[in-house]
């Protein structure tokens, strides 16, 4: 089957990145979210204008999920939030659309509890910037809707992982956050500061980058929800989310995106 | 205080190079060991490669010079002191390698302790060197595990302890204080640090694993879960740490490297210091070394090396 009209839903960081992505790639594109602002400053960064006339920003989900033969759920990882749109892109997308959730913490089980067309649910976790896609490839998912998005994430030129079971967090949220979780109670128990601890892992554990900065540019209300929904899915201790990580986000310093997080961060847009 | 003369204890791998390094660094080195032979190798060794330019080409120091060309901010500012050839020549050949303890370290201002991972072997060695040293010198350790305070404990000079661990051929250093250690203490070892070629990171406090094992181990701890639960398999497992994490070697590759010997025992000591379940030693691991697979050194661990 081919894909043409796509619908992302959520314009956050990974929301924007895909749908720049789509864009390049000649997709046609709706972005959808449930904020004006987030769509304005989704659409203010978006670079190039000749993507214009094939991209459409929306906060009326029904108009462009009954369009799409693709949408991709790029939301938080809220999961009572998540089942209520699962739940609501069910009755919506016509037979053939393939909904997908890019999910980081989230199994599939989870989201097909709430629908009736389960063999078109699908996850692929394409994990920020990085060429990372983690697909889960299990039942009841159609062995079409599989094709169709290991197909897509290729055109992305991105890497898929295809993944014969899931779990939550998958396999590369979980150890990130394993990373993370550690990470800030160092932080918290002022052993070492942010700096020290990324210092650490490139010049003493031989990382390309250090877990500190790369938590700031995925942004810190992401790190926090993924651990929050790792924690309300496996009740495990360490998943809950530590306090450094609760301040910063009341102090709203969210990473990269706010101008600040761990690290303070140039203005993104004049950056760009 | 001026450090001239610094003090290796133990032979090893790593007692190895922080010797060379010490060298290279300008400083006076002695090396203790209890084997004759290998003290004579590691010698024979320095010899070759500080004076002949015999290359290292073992995977680690591999790995190390792969990573500078990728990323060569990270080794912005390390550089060892000026020394003249002549300098160093002299300094090769004045380094001495012994088995007695005493003669190597009654005149060192640094002792640099880097023996097996064995607490009542460390704290038997501290307290010989309390004894031997003169009341200056400083007392370091090399453990990757051990916190310094119980080492520290056995002296008369805890404030003159201080963890000092290596990663191999890495260039970062974990200065780690112990509760008793003076500010003077660190200075010096950072600067010996620095000299060496190295990035000193000092710990304000223990801590289980110090920092850099501590973080990749966590993610180490989540790589073995998903591989037990048979989510993922050792090779995806390890694409997605490098392409998604950042890794430049997955977890699974690095312990093989490492030897899952050493990976488990540092498991165990965290276990015990934390009591934390979550840091449990992990049952894979276990199995793999009932089964003698230790990883490269012996053919075969998470990955087949023959």
């Amino acid at each position: 089957m081919s894909i043409e009209n796509i619908c992302i839903i959520g314009a956050g960081t990974m929301g924007r990145l895909l749908t720049v992505w789509a864009l390049e790639r000649g997709y046609t594109v709706s972005a959808c979210d449930t904020s004006r602002n987030a769509l304005d400053t989704a659409r203010s960064r978006i670079p190039a204008k000749e993507f214009s006339a094939r991209l459409t920003a929306t906060e009326d989900m029904e108009k462009c999920a009954c369009r799409a033969d693709l949408v991709v759920d790029a939301t938080p990882d809220n999961i009572e939030a998540k089942k209520v749109l699962f739940n609501e892109l069910d009755s919506m997308c016509p037979k053939h659309t393939i909904v997908l959730s890019c999910t980081a913490t989230i199994p599939l089980a989870v989201l097909n509890a709430v629908v009736e067309r389960p063999e078109r649910t699908v996850i692929a976790n394409f994990w920020f910037d990085t060429p990372l896609v983690e697909i889960v490839k299990r039942e009841p998912t159609a062995g079409r809707v599989m094709d169709a998005v290991k197909g897509f994430a290729e055109l992305l030129g991105k890497r898929p992982v295809v993944l014969t079971r899931d779990c939550p967090g998958h396999a590369c949220c979980r150890m990130f956050l394993g990373q993370v979780y550690r990470a800030l109670r160092i932080i918290e128990a002022e052993v070492a500061t942010a700096e020290d601890v990324d210092t650490c892992m490139t010049l003493g554990s031989a990382y390309s980058s250090g877990i500190m900065r790369r938590c700031d540019r995925m942004g810190l209300d992401f790190v926090y929800q993924a651990f929050l929904s790792l924690y309300e899915l496996t009740g495990e201790h360490r998943f809950k989310p530590n306090r450094v990580l609760e301040e910063k986000i009341a102090a709203g310093k969210l990473g990269q995106k706010s101008g600040e997080g761990f690290f303070v961060w140039p203005n993104l847009n004049s950056a760009s | 205080m001026e450090i001239r003369r610094v003090c290796v204890v133990g032979a090893g791998t790593m007692g190895a190079e922080i010797a060379k390094w010490a060298v290279q660094g300008g400083y006076e080195v002695a090396i203790q060991d209890v084997s004759e032979t290998i003290v004579r190798k590691v010698v024979d060794r320095i010899h070759e490669t500080l004076l002949r330019g015999v290359p290292e080409q073992d995977t680690w120091h591999l790995m190390v010079e792969a990573l500078k060309l990728e990323h060569p901010e990270f080794f912005e500012g390390l550089s060892v002191p000026d020394i003249s050839p002549e300098q160093l020549e002299y300094l090769v050949h004045a380094m001495k390698g012994t088995t007695n303890l005493d003669d190597a370290c009654r005149d060192a201002d640094i002792v640099i302790e880097a023996v097996f991972e064995d607490i009542s072997l460390k704290q038997g060695i501290f307290r010989k060197l309390d004894a031997m040293c003169p009341s200056h010198t400083i007392l370091a350790s090399n453990s990757s595990t051990i916190m310094i305070s119980r080492l520290a404990v056995q002296t008369g000079r805890p404030d003159r302890c201080i963890g000092m661990h290596f990663m191999g051929p890495m260039p970062l250093v974990e200065v780690i204080r112990g509760t008793a250690t003076s500010d003077s203490t660190v200075r010096n070892i950072v600067k010996l640090a620095r000299d060496m070629g190295k990035k000193p990171i000092v710990l304000n406090k223990e801590w289980p694993g110090f920092v850099a094992n501590s973080v990749s181990g966590g993610g180490g701890r989540e790589a073995h879960w998903l591989l037990e639960k048979k989510i993922a398999t050792v090779e995806q497992i390890d694409d997605i740490a490098i392409t998604g994490l950042g890794y430049i070697r997955g977890p699974f590759m690095v312990e093989d490297f490492v030897g899952l010997d050493v990976i488990h025992d540092a498991q165990v000591s965290i276990f015990e210091q934390t009591g934390d379940p979550m840091d449990k030693p992990s049952p894979l691991l276990e199995e793999k070394l009932n089964r003698g697979e230790l990883g490269m050194k012996t053919g075969k661990g998470f990955y087949n090396w023959s």
